[in-house]
């Protein structure tokens, strides 16, 4: 395939790729730097910045909290989302179309109007600020995101295993446990996988139903900007940007795996 | 076995299956046979349960199970495209049906190696369906149908994306396998061949509804319709006058001066419009006269002859717009060249006169 793409072509592909990716990998030098300012490009190179992120208990605090939230909106989205996107894929009741919209929803609002929504329903119930108010506000909006990468799954599906699986013997929810999801497992983690970064790095939903009970790393990172501008934030974003990497490189895994299934 | 009485299915308002009864013997093996779209699938379907009926009743030995849901109608079902769990060994994948009925281990795997005897795949069961071919595959796909002894096994076009000779090849198999286990099978095909090769009996499908029904040698020499004479094999269909009845043979004038003599099945009175059919296997090229007083006579010019195979087939011109198609062993005739003038002559046993 390569040799139908011309030079000009490819060039601009890779400024273009490069554009994109700098501003990323700009911080990865940086965190390695032994000074205390953040400078490009840094001079020495030391960990020092890394031993002041695992020694900082307030930033260990606000990771375990991220890792906590994002874990819980994993969860919940992913029960949530893959029996909806089966349910949007295969039934055929006349309503299902709006029910595809709302599911759709959270990705469509914009996300202040949504963190709003939820922040004041949240304060009238009475969980404002709480850590499971951020998983629950996590949740929904990663549902859509699962949902659609299970239905891109599903798709490649056929029907007629699940209707031969019901003709041999099989109810409905032995059908969906033994015949669905097994092979629906790729996808499955992927859209898990996503869902846990998406949370994990989400910063205007947690940026309104947190609270200093409930501090996620995002946020802290955001706040502690505000003040003085750490060198540590360096570290950190060179760690989040691995985490991500590692994400995309597994799902990529997943999905080549069951292309060839 | 199984009886289907009245069945209607509507898809939006157009109806896929119009009141269509018919009833299955018990070890019978019967052949759903039609164009695509003619409803075959959809009856096939609506026993399996796949599909709702709209009206009528689906009995299955003697037991209403219009409303029973599929899982529940002990049915065994091969599909066309196989609908293996790709997951799954063969092994799994045949032992799943024995699974779901919660069957200890010790039974499974006995079964499910006599299962895999019967369709020949010894040896191959810890393999996964996608290292099969296709002949394979839809060999642990019957396997999958049998393991469980169910009563009657449906099969939707099973063989319809294999290759000819592996078509062939499974067509016998499946045939054998209905000799061994005695089982009722309900088949669904387009292919004509397939139907008369494999079946005991044939359902003619069209439109919805079933044409005719009867046993393969007689919808092939005893047509009562012109779609069962122009779907079922190749057909010479005239169009003619019925006149009168003499003895067991009626006469028809086609093209105002030939009288074709044939078996009427229905009752006619004269100047009723019929079709004459006869197939061209049953015609004979003479250039002179006819052997025998009792054979139907044609004159006509050839205007094609090839060889297919076995045969020769020639097509001849006869009157103003009709071809009259005559098939012969090629070892037992000799060449017609084009525009030779012939005379067709046939038995009137083998005419029949067809009014719908």
């Amino acid at each position: 395939m390569s040799e139908t793409i011309s030079w000009p072509l490819k060039i601009t592909a890779c400024l273009v790729l490069f554009f994109l990716v700098v501003p990323s990998f700009v911080v990865v030098p940086m965190s390695f730097s032994d000074s205390r300012e953040m400078m490009f490009p840094p001079r020495g190179f030391s960990l020092m910045l890394y031993r002041e992120y695992f020694a900082g208990p307030e930033w260990i605090a606000a990771t375990l909290e991220s890792t906590v939230v994002a874990a819980g909106a994993m969860i919940l989205s992913v029960v949530a989302g893959v029996p909806a996107a089966y349910a949007i894929v295969r039934s055929r009741f006349p309503g299902i179309h709006l029910v595809r919209a709302m599911v759709m929803m959270p990705m469509l609002v914009p996300t202040v109007v949504s963190a709003l929504g939820l922040y004041l329903y949240f304060a009238r119930v009475g969980i404002s600020g709480t850590t499971s108010a951020i998983i629950l506000g996590h949740a929904i909006h990663n549902l859509p995101f699962v949902v659609l990468v299970v239905i891109a799954g599903m798709r490649q599906m056929n029907v007629n295993i699940e209707i031969a699986a019901q003709v041999l013997g099989a109810s409905r929810m032995r059908t969906f446990f033994s015949v669905v999801l097994p092979p629906l497992m790729p996808s499955i983690v992927a859209a898990a996988l996503f869902s846990f970064l998406l949370s994990f790095d989400e910063v205007v939903i947690a940026w309104f139903l947190t609270s200093p009970r409930a501090l996620t790393l995002p946020i802290k990172m955001y706040s502690s900007i505000q003040w003085e501008v750490s060198p540590v934030l360096a570290a950190i974003s060179t760690l989040l940007t691995l985490l991500s990497l590692v994400v995309c490189v597994v799902s990529l895994l997943l999905r080549k795996g069951e292309i060839s299934t | 076995m199984v009886s289907v009485q009245g069945a209607t299915v509507t898809y939006a308002a157009t109806p896929a299956l119009k009141d269509v009864s018919i009833d299955v013997a018990k070890g019978e093996f019967l052949t759903l046979l039609g164009p695509s779209g003619s409803g075959k699938t959809t009856l096939l379907n609506a026993i399996a349960g796949i599909v709702p009926l709209t009206q009528g009743l689906i009995l299955i030995d003697g037991t209403d199970v219009t409303h029973v849901p599929l899982n529940l109608r002990g049915l065994g079902m091969v599909f066309q495209n196989y609908a293996l769990m790709p997951h799954l060994t063969v092994f799994e994948n045949v032992a799943f049906p024995l699974r779901v009925r919660g069957l200890p281990s010790a039974t499974i795997r006995q079964k499910v190696s006599k299962a895999l005897d019967l369709v020949r795949l010894t040896g191959l069961d810890q393999r996964r369906p996608r290292q099969l071919s296709g002949g394979q595959q839809q060999r642990v796909s019957l396997a999958r149908a049998i393991v469980y002894e169910p009563k009657v096994i449906l099969m939707d076009e099973p063989l319809g994306a294999l290759d000819k000779q592996l078509r062939e090849e499974m067509q016998v198999e499946i045939r054998h396998l209905h000799v061994v286990l005695g089982t009722t099978i309900i088949y669904v095909t387009h292919d004509q061949e397939e139907a008369l090769s494999m079946s005991t009996n044939i359902a003619l499908v069209s439109e919805g509804v079933i044409h005719e029904s009867g046993a393969p040698h007689d919808i092939y020499f005893k047509p009562r319709s012109r779609f069962a004479a122009s779907f079922v094999g190749t057909s010479n269909l005239l169009s003619g006058t019925y006149e009168k009845s003499e003895g067991k043979w009626a006469t028809v004038s086609v093209n105002g001066n030939a009288r074709i003599r044939g078996v009427a099945h229905d009752k006619l009175s004269p100047g009723d419009p019929v079709s004459i059919m006869f197939r061209p296997e049953a015609v004979e090229i003479t250039q002179g006269t006819p052997l025998s007083q009792d054979l139907n006579v044609i004159d006509g010019d050839v205007f094609d002859h090839f060889l297919q195979g076995a045969t020769w087939k020639t097509i001849v011109a006869v009157g103003d717009a009709d071809r009259v198609i005559v098939q012969r062993l090629a070892q037992s005739t000799s060449q017609v060249p084009r525009n030779t003038k012939v005379r067709l002559a046939w038995h009137p046993d083998n005419t029949h006169l067809l009014t719908r």
